[in-house]
């Protein structure tokens, strides 16, 4: 006979290899982890991606190693917060597991995220403020990289040359602060420094001309747009270009570069797209994940002439292997 | 007792294997579809020509979402000029689950890797710009094809150049002897269009009873810097000789500018096919004498079209007409120095 | 029924030891097994993945080197097919590089070549150098025409000599070389630029996976990267690798610990230019170490224990059963009742115990009944001795001779007859012991004789003769007078003539002898037996009631099978009955007796 307590045990005893087995064979306890695939949609601020084509690089190959499923999305309209926040909302609305998003407004981006409308975890790209609820911020410094660009104009030219900054149609924040470094080294240095927004118009250059022909201006393109369509133009206006000392910008795209490499530009600031774009896909992960927030990562800018363009570090940098 | 030990053993035994079909049949994890997905298989994505159309497929899918207020999401893939890469790409959207796929053949040869992979997963294709060859379209009935009449865009090319040699002879004959001197610049030796295109613009210059003098010919495989590079070696080799300069396409044509605006020449007349932006820009400039549009709205706008009705199961708009169910020509028209200006 | 204490006692004890001993040892073997077997995989395992990478890694290292080949051919081809002794400004020359080039295309970005003064002379597909730049600054084209032997061969870069367009950038390692190029009639030398495409590179050696998540990467004889899977994260600080150490190593295989992970290296240098294949492969895991993989084993271990246990249980408890019910058998034998049906079954041993047990029980069955029958006869012979010590019938028939003695004025002979009627019957008693004096037992038969002789008057004479040693050695009581008694009834009574009866008492070599003899009628053999058997003797009517069975089963009570009677007769001639006894003194059986007590 066997006894009560006998029964017992052996019923414990097969309880206990019923479950090792679910621990061991099956899916049901210890979940392998599956190979999940996480839903990014990433908003940027512009209607075009001409600009994000660094970042995109990187971003891709994060979305290959991370097993993301990244849908990079424009805005139909440029520098439309609103718009930009519904774009945010739908997204969330249609399941994004996370958001990667380069504000319009910074302050107001900050503002409602942090206010409730964020409803999965979000990176803020560009920005030094993303609010309560950013699980990660990848920004850059504009206002440095303006004064470095600064700091290297004074050395470069004589004290009292016009410098003209010029903008494309909408301000946005970068472009803003970039200018304000700027400004705010040159104005000091003592050069005269004038603003101009829409350097699309043909005429602009005209106006350049009438205006500054007693010395040779400096022309600074605030955004990566503006930069390309003045260098355009002083390689297809001779004439016009003759009145135009130098240029410089900001921007990594690659007429950005050909046109430093050719001489149209004397220098660009630049900084680490394919890391910001990398890290942006790689944080997001992060957080779909629930791992500790990264908090903020700021990316170095960097002041970049012909010499320095196939230099190894820069090269990688500007020129991602794909 | 013994009975008792097999009771409970047969006991365990059963409940091991409730557990095992528990665990068989895990309930699928259904994924949530309310948007479409379209993936675009671009062959290079430094073709400005592709770019263009690029452009214009995501400007109408932003059209198309304002109108609708659905979500369209649209998934470019670069091959960098490698089949195999495209194949690749192929299967990667389709096992994240496009509804349908955009393609533009880096082979126009090796179609079958695709086309394999796409009727087998059926996902409805669109073929554009590089046409694979009749047999493999026959394949399978959801496979479509939108490009561009390359006849039809030669014959107007010749037909600008022969306008002017009847009206403006000065423009296209400088130095007034009669003949057309000129130098050809062709796309890729193995794509359809440049053996067309090539043979086309010239028989209709002849056909016109056009003398034509040919100088030069070289491949630049529709790349801008090539041609460039041709064009000024030619510059170098036939010095005030060259008149007209001939191009399958608009970037090969740029690049010709490129070498004469190098060479602070003005008087030759250069001809392009494809009507990109930056050729549009250039006629603007003065710098190009013209070039064959496509309807790059219409194109893209056929292309979306006919990826959503394939994927929402509506009929293609009546509008669109198809060849043999399968194949749409864009319309062109040419577009020339003057005709901008006037604008 | 033993009470289970606690439920693992009593008779748990045969089963507790075999379940142990069959569980440890099946849980040894079982361990042992796939200790040995888990090793002897694992370590079969590692070394079958550690051939498979090496194969892999030749293969890898094969293709690459054929891809080098395939472009150092390609330069030869050039060189000595198209460039040397032709004028290479020909747009034939350019033909023919084209033709090199397109069956070339997937690896070749750019074929060119140059002049010493760095003059561009052919370049295939069309390119122009760009504005102002200098070929001769360039590292590949000094190192060229320094080495003028040697292939020469750069890291990785982007491709910066040729106008590019603004839409792509190419990525190429670039292969120079020293080459002399024909001028009309002069030679002069000039540099073959090959710009091999990092692309194809790469496709040679992307999604090569290695074991355990292991990848693979190439560096330069001077270390720099030329592939790596996270080239471009290692080149903007994001990743990193141990490159200091990967340069150090020759071929072969180390382990190393990088970044407190283990891993195994497996380096192999590509043939020329010098090129290092390093594959790594981390070392977590490439026994079968995963937690799922674990905890499996432990499954099944503890599932084969399971089933082995539930085998032991069934085999011991075939085992254990039948003891339980034998010993349940002899626990009812034991409470007494000895005709328990004891169990046989289970094994040979446990049958045999039980039928051996079954047997031991009936034989102490019959043992105890045998007992009882003895106690029995021994009870009756005592009664019967008791009896025949009163022996009424001899009293009173002597009682009526003393009367008719008196009657008749006999006096003195009265006297003498009361007188050893009182020793006989004294002697009889003898205070209840049965173990007397040989001369108490001969005088005892005397005075039998003496009064019997009385009776017959004088029918017989009687002797009595005993050798003075045996006068002291123990004797029992009531021995010769039953066989005087049947001697006078059956022997003497009937005859003719004068009857005789001898009795002596004399030490023999085994023991003492007492003997009774007449020449009376004697008897068969048969009448012998019959005395023996006690079939016949001497009624309780006439005599003492005891028989010569009686006398010949007491003697043998007392002192032994060994010991008994005897008788020797002759019809019509006579009898002689034997007593053989110990020769054991009277002193040292009063002794015994007394220390008994």
């Amino acid at each position: 006979m066997i006894s009560k307590k006998e029964k017992i045990l052996w019923v414990l005893y097969a309880a206990v290899l019923v479950v090792l087995f679910l621990l061991s064979s099956t899916n049901l306890i210890i979940k392998e982890q599956e190979r999940q695939v996480y839903r990014i949609s990433v908003i940027i601020d512009d209607d075009t991606d001409a600009n994000y084509t660094n970042f995109r690089k990187g971003m891709e190959q994060a979305a290959m190693e991370w097993n993301a499923d990244v849908s990079f999305l424009t805005l139909y309209e440029a520098g439309s917060h609103e718009q930009q926040m519904e774009r945010v909302n739908r997204e969330q609305q249609d399941g994004a597991d996370a958001l990667v998003v380069v504000p319009v407004d910074e302050e107001r981006f900050a503002a409602e995220m942090s206010g409730g409308a964020a409803t999965v975890p979000f990176v803020a790209v560009n920005t030094g403020t993303g609010g309560s609820r950013a699980a990660a911020l990848l920004s850059v410094d504009y206002e440095e990289m303006g004064r470095l660009l600064g700091r290297q104009i004074e050395v470069g030219h004589e004290k009292g040359t016009p410098v003209w900054i010029l903008s494309a149609s909408y301000k946005d924040s970068a472009s803003r602060h970039f200018s304000d470094g700027i400004v705010e080294v040159l104005k000091d240095a003592g050069f005269p420094v004038t603003y101009s927004v829409n350097a699309r118009e043909p005429s602009f250059l005209a106006e350049t001309t009438s205006l500054t022909a007693a010395r040779r201006t400096i022309l600074v393109a605030a955004d990566q747009q503006s930069l390309e369509w003045a260098a355009s133009l002083l390689r297809l206006d001779r004439a016009g270009a003759s009145s135009v000392e130098e240029l410089y910008g900001r921007g990594t795209t690659l007429s950005v570069l050909n046109d430093l490499d050719r001489g149209w530009i004397t220098g660009i600031c630049v900084t680490d797209d394919y890391t910001m774009g990398y890290l942006s896909i790689r944080q997001a992960v992060a957080a779909i994940r629930g791992d500790v927030s990264q908090g903020e990562t700021e990316f170095q800018s960097y002041y970049i002439t012909k010499q320095e363009l196939y230099q190894p570090q820069y090269e990688k940098m500007l020129y991602p292997v794909e | 007792m013994l009975r008792g030990t097999i009771l409970r053993r047969s006991v365990a035994i059963l409940l091991l294997a409730a557990f095992c079909l528990c665990s068989a049949c895990k309930a699928e994890k259904k994924e949530e579809k309310n948007s479409i997905r379209i993936g675009v298989c671009l062959y290079r994505s430094d073709d400005t020509f592709i770019n263009n159309v690029r452009a214009e497929l995501e400007k109408r899918v932003k059209e198309y979402e304002l109108e609708t207020g659905a979500r369209v999401t649209l998934d470019f893939q670069d091959a960098k000029g490698n089949q195999s890469t495209q194949n690749s790409q192929v299967e990667r959207l389709i096992s994240l689950g496009c509804d349908a796929l955009i393609v533009n053949l880096v082979d126009r040869m090796d179609a079958s890797g695709v086309i394999d992979r796409v009727s087998t997963a059926e996902i409805p294709t669109v073929f554009f710009n590089r046409q694979p060859v009749e047999e493999d379209m026959n394949r399978w009935d959801r496979l479509y094809y939108v490009g561009s009449d390359a006849k039809e865009s030669a014959v107007l090319e010749g037909g600008m150049i022969a306008d002017h040699f009847r009206n403006t002879p000065e423009d296209v004959d400088p130095n007034g002897d009669g003949v057309i001197s000129y130098v050809l610049l062709e796309g890729e030796s193995s794509h359809q269009d440049s053996l067309i295109r090539t043979e086309w613009s010239i028989q209709t210059l002849k056909d016109a009873g056009v003398p034509v003098e040919r100088l030069a010919g070289g491949i630049a495989n529709w790349e801008r810097t090539q041609a460039s590079a041709l064009m000024e070696q030619w510059l170098n080799q036939y010095p005030e000789q060259i008149e007209v300069v001939i191009s399958n396409n608009d970037d090969m044509a740029l690049g010709a500018v490129d070498a004469l605006e190098r060479a602070d020449i003005d008087s030759v007349f250069v001809v392009g096919i494809d009507g990109t932006t930056p050729a549009l820009d250039a006629i603007a400039r003065g710098r190009l004498a013209g070039t064959v549009q496509i309807d790059l709205k219409q194109y893209a706008r056929v292309l979306f079209a006919i990826a959503m009705s394939e994927v929402t199961g509506e009929e293609i708009p009546d509008t669109i007409e198809l060849t043999e169910g399968k194949y749409y020509m864009c319309p062109q028209r040419v577009v020339e120095r003057e005709a901008v200006r006037t604008e | 029924m033993d009470r289970r204490t606690g439920g693992l006692s009593g008779n748990a004890g045969i089963r507790q030891t075999i379940y142990l001993y069959f569980t440890v040892s099946a849980l040894a073997a079982i361990t042992l097994i796939g200790v040995s077997l888990y090793g002897r995989l694992s370590g079969q395992f590692s070394a079958s993945l550690q051939e498979e990478t090496r194969v892999l890694m030749g293969q890898v290292n094969l293709s690459v080197d054929t891809w080098l080949r395939t472009i150092m051919k390609l330069s030869d081809s050039l060189y000595y097919g198209v460039i040397k002794n032709a004028d290479v400004t020909t747009e034939r020359v350019n033909e023919e590089i084209t033709l090199l080039y397109d069956s070339n295309r997937d690896s070749i970005a750019n074929i060119a070549l140059f002049s010493k003064e760095g003059k561009l002379l052919q370049a295939v597909p069309a390119a122009r150098l760009k504005t102002d730049y200098d070929v001769r600054m360039e590292e590949w084209f000094e190192h060229a025409l320094e080495r003028t032997d040697n292939l020469h061969f750069t890291t990785p870069h982007v491709q910066s000599v040729f106008d590019s367009g603004d839409n792509q950038y190419r990525w190429v390692i670039s292969m120079s070389r020293a080459v002399e190029i024909t001028n009309g009639t002069s030679t002069e030398q000039g540099v073959l630029l090959i710009d091999m495409s990092y692309t194809s590179l790469r496709r040679l050696l992307e999604n090569i996976m290695l074991v355990n998540d292991g990848y693979l990467y190439m560096i330069s004889s001077t270390g720099e990267l030329i592939y790596h899977p996270q080239m471009q994260l290692i080149g903007t600080g994001l990743a990193d690798e141990d490159l200091e150490a990967a340069m150090q190593y020759y071929d072969g295989s180390y382990h190393e610990n990088y970044q407190g992970e283990r891993r195994e290296i497996s380096v192999k240098t590509v043939g020329y230019t010098g090129w290092k294949l390093i594959g790594v492969m981390p070392e977590r895991g490439i026994a079968l170490n995963n937690l799922k993989t674990n905890l499996f084993m432990v499954f099944l271990i503890a599932f084969f224990l399971f089933i082995l246990v539930i085998i032991n249980a069934l085999i011991s408890a075939r085992i254990t059963t039948p003891i339980q019910n034998l010993k349940k058998s002899v626990n009812a034998i034991e409470a007494g009742a000895l005709d328990t049906e004891v169990y046989v079954g289970g094994s040979y041993e446990i049958q045999h115990l039980g039928r051996s047990i079954g047997n031991m029980a009936k034989q102490i069955q019959k043992l105890m009944k045998d007992i009882v029958e003895e106690h029995e006869s021994k009870r009756k012979s005592e009664f019967d001795t008791l009896q025949s010590q009163i022996n009424p019938h001899f009293l009173y028939n002597t009682l009526d001779i003393i009367v008719w003695m008196i009657e008749n004025e006999q006096k003195e002979e009265a006297v003498r007859v009361v007188t050893a009627l009182a020793r006989f019957f004294r002697i009889s008693l003898s205070r209840g012991r049965s173990i007397i004096s040989v001369r108490d037992e001969l005088e005892h038969v005397r005075n039998y004789l003496m009064i019997q002789q009385k009776r017959f008057k004088n029918k017989f004479t009687y002797e009595i003769e005993a050798e003075p040693e045996v006068l002291d050695l123990a004797s029992l009581k009531l021995m010769l007078q039953p066989l005087v008694e049947n001697a006078i009834y059956h022997g003497i009574e009937f005859m003719d003539g004068d009857g005789e009866i001898r009795i002596r008492a004399f030490l023999r070599n085994d023991g003492l002898v007492l003997s009774v003899e007449d020449n009376g009628l004697g008897m068969t053999e048969e009448q012998v037996a019959n005395l023996f058997s006690g079939a016949s003797h001497v009624s309780s009517k006439r005599g003492s009631g005891i028989g010569v069975k009686n006398v010949q089963e007491r003697i043998r009570l007392y002192f032994g099978r060994e010991y008994g009677l005897t008788i020797d007769s002759e019809p019509d001639e006579g009898t002689r009955i034997e007593i053989h006894l110990p020769a054991t003194p009277y002193e040292s059986v009063l002794e015994k007796e007394q220390h008994d007590q």
